[in-house]
């Protein structure tokens, strides 16, 4: 019973290990700007020690659908990067 | 040859067996899924070693060894520990949580969880009625407070004059919604077969929305079938089915009505289930059995009894009567989408699900034409309406 719960408590520490490790490559791919350098660096070792082959590729995926702004939002697929740019109406000069 | 097939599985020591399973999956998922997979595999192997939710090795027909139905469990509670994670150590929030659909069907999801959780840990702790009853007043609540996940037409010309009252879509979603998720438990019978339908559905569902919360369900239903197909004693439980179907449903509907898939698309994506429940209700009624009644007379059971004289291991039966089944359904349907021969809107899609139902029922005649060696009757399948 003893070994059950040392088992759940190591599962547990090991997977928010693995999910800090993923969060920190997103916060990095979104600081260098989305250019591509965390979310194409698939096979680096350290990286597939956190999350292997197949974390590492499903990881990419979330960094580039989040750079795309793929993102449910209402309902309705909206670009995050579009949210952020301004209207050229805005932009026109008064 | 059942003899010599038992006395050659038994030739290993148990304890050493298991060391060398474990090991085997330890190293297969720390290559696939690195430390976050090996702590997913820990967090089930300690459910799977629990005294909750233990199945003795005598109420299996096809099992040798003692077994766990708290699968289901293990995937809640990794998936949820994956999401809170993401949540509390990211600097963001999921861009689906502030979806106004997101907490009515989450909510919905886990009431079907708790439901089958709770026959899970302790049989029979709530009668069938009340089973049913609960899904159906869960379904339906959901439904009338987000009536935008009704969708208004599937493209079905005769079902869609239906749909155009909106208390009879809401009526036919109710009871389509409740009928799948006990056709997902129905099919869960065989190693791999739901993990399978549902690693895949969840697959594509990731590619298409690209979020964190299919992204989570994928990554935990993976780990699951890899746990599932190679152990053998770790079945994913009626939490497990009922919470993934209800979640596959919420999410093939809420797509149908936004117009990202076809309701041909989900239909073929999860065509086994669907039409192995439909084939049995009609085979139980011409046979003049009740519906609800539990049999072996499923197409993973037949595909079981045709594997058995083959391989030594009965695991190794059963896992590949589930893959089968789960890969030459659901799979076809993924082939087909990384192709890109059909977009998912497409109705055409309805013609490869006819394609699918065609499989199902030359096969299914063909395995019970051809039944010699061994009874099909594996104790796999528990159908449970309710």
């Amino acid at each position: 019973m003893k070994k059950s719960w040392l088992a759940l408590l190591v599962g547990v520490l090991l997977m928010l290990w693995g999910v800090s490790g993923v969060t920190s490559m997103a916060t990095r791919a979104v600081a260098a700007g989305n250019d591509g350098s965390v979310a194409n660096n698939v096979y680096s070792v350290k990286r597939l020690a956190l999350v292997g082959i197949v974390g590492s590729n499903v990881a990419s995926e979330l960094i580039q659908h989040d750079q795309d702004g793929m993102v449910l939002d209402n309902g309705v697929r909206t670009s995050r990067q579009a949210q952020n740019q301004t209207s050229p109406a805005e932009e026109a000069p008064k | 040859m059942s003899v010599l097939r038992q006395k050659l599985s038994d030739s290993l020591p148990t304890s050493n067996k298991t060391v060398h399973a474990l090991i085997m999956m330890a190293m297969l998922l720390f290559l696939a899924f690195g430390i976050t997979g090996l702590g997913v595999f820990a967090l089930m192997y300690s459910l799977s070693t629990m005294s909750a939710g233990n199945d003795s090795a005598t109420s299996h027909g096809i099992s040798s060894m003692s077994s766990s139905r708290l699968g289901g469990v293990a995937i809640v509670m990794s998936f949820l520990l994956l999401l809170i994670g993401i949540i509390v150590l990211s600097p963001s929030t999921l861009g689906a949580a502030v979806n106004a659909i997101f907490l009515p069907a989450w909510s919905t999801v886990f009431v079907c969880v708790i439901l089958g959780a709770s026959e899970d840990f302790k049989a029979d702790l709530l009668s069938p009625f009340v089973r049913l009853a609960a899904k159906l007043l869960a379904f339906g609540i959901f439904f009338w407070i987000t009536p935008g996940v009704v969708p208004d037409a599937i493209g079905v010309p005769l079902l869609d004059g239906l749909f155009a009252s909106p208390v009879l879509a809401w009526a036919i979603c109710t009871l389509f919604c409740v009928g799948f998720i006990n056709a997902f438990n129905m099919a869960d019978g065989a190693n791999g077969l739901v993990p399978g339908i549902a690693t895949i559905a969840f697959g594509i569902l990731f590619l298409e929305y690209g979020g964190p919360i299919e992204g989570a369900l994928f990554f935990v239903c993976l780990i699951f079938l890899i746990f599932n197909v190679l152990s053998g004693w770790f079945f994913l439980g009626d939490a497990g089915s009922y919470g993934l179907g209800a979640a596959l449903a919420c999410y093939g509907l809420q797509g149908v009505a936004q117009g990202d898939f076809s309701a041909g698309f989900m239909a073929s994506l999860l065509s086994y289930p669907c039409v192995d429940f439909l084939v049995s209700i009609v085979r139980r009624a011409r046979e003049g059995d009740s519906p609800i009644r539990p049999d072996n007379g499923h197409l993973h059971n037949w595909l079981y009894g045709f594997y058995a004289p083959i391989f030594i291991s009965r695991v190794v039966s059963n896992s590949l009567a589930g893959l089968t089944i789960s890969l030459c359904s659901s799979g076809v349907c993924l082939l087909i989408y990384l192709s890109g021969w059909l977009p998912v809107e497409s109705n055409t899609w309805f013609g490869v699900f006819a394609l699918q139902t065609a499989l199902y029922l030359v096969v299914r005649s063909r395995l019970k034409n051809t039944k010699s060696v061994e009874s099909p009757d594996t104790g796999l399948g528990h159908f449970d309406l309710t």
